[in-house]
């Protein structure tokens, strides 16, 4: 083997390559795909000195086994404080690292956390299918990795040696323990008052039927007024699709681009994240906002994704800003 | 639709005049090439825009798209594209065909020239990558889906539910009957162009033998393309 690469030796199951996702091909029926927790992944690259969109490796509840077949990389893990061992030595997340060739990184889980990421600095040498290298399990789309990474897998790096420059730190991001932000509708009619204000006053929990597609909601049943069938109809990630059972569905990054259950509404961009480090059990609640609220709070978001990384690529220190 | 997508809706209907005003919009939208909108997706009824909210206000969207409507006419235009689609009926799912002549109390080769009776029109592709989806069917194969879904469908299946037809462009899960096989290929993932067809389309089928079915198979899927009128 000549390439640089990061071998999988011991992959957990559900991890992904994923960059800044697909755009414009959803009319074909291929999902805008991208990470679970966009602010986590923004972080993960600014460590290493990266585009923010720069492909990265996603992982679910712990980023298994890896050696390095590079003479040496810089990584960085963000996305809550995994346990990362370096040869069996604690290193820690939220801050970039040199490892050397034959080194093994082993990455636990975090306390509260389901996604993490691991990037390297120069990004990974991967080809795009449509447009980007995120695996799309369900579509069977992502280049190189069209479904999950399996054991023995590689890689590949695209520089096979760290430059030689000081290390980045990132403060932990603080996320407001506030309800998740939705918009309502387009399908608020097909539902009794009653489920309406359930909807927005009563708790929901996080099953453990989760993942890169859908959430699925526990909580109290909301009823339909007009029945559960619409006309199929296009769907983006976060509309909240409510089936017969009366439990919500929550469609994240790779749900498929239609569906017929009526949508109570939809999960604003920054509060899917939030959303998607939920572990199973956890309780939430809905707010509904307006579109010019949603908006002002997705610039809020925005900005506040460009403070944080441009901070950590500068090696500025950082403040929290809400 | 949350902070960056807007779905604008036409009549509640799945009907072909109702799916040509989506088209006409998609396609006005798709010229005026507006800063600031980044993707929009047909589907039955409506068509969703996906748009930077940074670069278009809500507002300004709404007003731009609602000019655009009132521009747009009632007048449905149809395409020349005509798909000639070869089935296999009941190949190599002849369980199904017979399910569905069952279900429906026509003989097996009235299931399958109630299907070959009328032209269809593709609506939109989706659920799927390059899934076509198919309209409508003649009311005497309309039925509802299985209680479960089955696994393990493959690509190139002819499929019936409620009012659609849909070809599979690769392994599925669903709950939808099998009518047949087909040669033709909705989607190539390695192809230069991986969607060959388009909204609107329309659409005939054609009866073949498996032997036939072997022999198209080796075809390229655009060949069952013509343009008349």
């Amino acid at each position: 083997m000549s390439f640089p690469c990061l071998r999988a030796v011991a992959p957990t199951p559900n991890m992904t390559i994923q960059d800044g996702g697909r755009q414009g091909w959803r009319r074909f029926g291929i999902p805008g795909a991208g990470p679970m927790d966009t602010m986590s992944f923004a972080i993960a690259n600014a460590l290493v000195g990266n585009r923010l969109s720069e492909p990265a490796i996603e992982f679910a509840y712990a980023g298994g086994e890896w050696v390095v077949e590079a003479a040496s990389c810089r990584i960085a893990v963000a996305g809550g404080d995994f346990d990362l061992r370096i040869d069996d030595r604690p290193a820690r997340a939220y801050r970039s690292i040199v490892v050397h060739r034959h080194q093994h990184l082993r990455l636990g889980s975090a306390p509260g956390r389901v996604w993490g990421y691991l990037a390297v600095a120069g990004g990974l040498d991967l080809p795009l299918e449509f447009g980007s290298c995120c695996t799309d399990a369900r579509s069977v789309i992502g280049g190189q990795f069209v479904r999950p990474i399996a054991p023995n897998d590689a890689v590949p790096l695209q520089r096979d040696r760290a430059s030689t420059e000081p290390e980045r730190i990132a403060n932990p991001p603080t996320e407001s323990p506030g309800p998740l932000r939705i918009t309502l509708g387009p399908q608020e009619d097909y539902f009794t008052r009653q489920a309406l204000s359930a909807f927005l006053s009563e708790e929901f929990k996080v099953t453990w039927q989760q993942d890169r597609v859908a959430y699925r909601m526990e909580g109290p049943e909301l009823t339909h007024a007009k029945g559960f069938n619409i006309i199929s109809e296009s769907v983006i990630p976060g509309c909240i699709q409510v089936p017969g059972s009366g439990m919500p569905i929550i469609l994240m990054r790779d749900a498929g681009t239609n569906g017929g259950y009526p949508k109570i509404g939809t999960v604003i961009t920054a509060d899917l994240g939030r959303l998607a480090q939920c572990r199973p059990g956890s309780r939430v609640r809905f707010q509904a906002v307006g579109v010019e609220e949603a908006q002002a709070i997705r610039r809020q978001f925005l900005a506040r994704m460009l403070l944080t990384t441009e901070a950590i690529a500068a090696r500025r220190p950082q403040y929290q800003v809400h | 639709m949350g902070d960056d997508a807007l779905l604008v809706q036409f009549d509640d209907a799945i009907a072909p005049q109702v799916n040509a005003l989506v088209n006409a919009l998609d396609i006005a939208l798709g010229i005026a090439d507006f800063d600031g909108i980044l993707e929009t997706v047909p589907s039955f009824r409506a068509l969703l825009v996906i748009y930077e909210p940074e670069i278009i206000s809500y507002s300004q969207l709404e007003i731009r798209i609602r000019t655009m409507l009132s521009g747009l006419g009632q007048r449905v235009e149809t395409t020349n594209r005509l798909w000639t689609i070869p089935v296999s009926y009941g190949y190599p799912d002849g369980a199904d065909l017979s399910e569905i002549a069952e279900i429906t109390g026509l003989s097996q080769s009235g299931v399958v020239d109630a299907s070959l009776a009328d032209e269809y029109i593709v609506y939109f592709l989706g659920f799927l990558p390059g899934l076509p989806v198919l309209g409508r069917l003649p009311p005497e194969l309309q039925l509802s889906r299985r209680a479960s879904p089955r696994q393990g469908i493959p690509p190139n299946r002819l499929l019936i539910g409620g009012m659609q037809a849909f070809i599979t462009p690769q392994t599925t899960a669903t709950g939808y009957y099998i009518l047949g096989q087909t040669p033709f290929r909705p989607y190539d993932r390695r192809a230069n162009n991986p969607f060959v067809m388009r909204p609107g389309d329309r659409v005939r089928f054609r009866a073949i033998s498996e032997r036939e079915l072997y022999q198209l198979n080796e075809r390229p899927s655009i060949d069952f393309l013509t343009m008349d009128g």
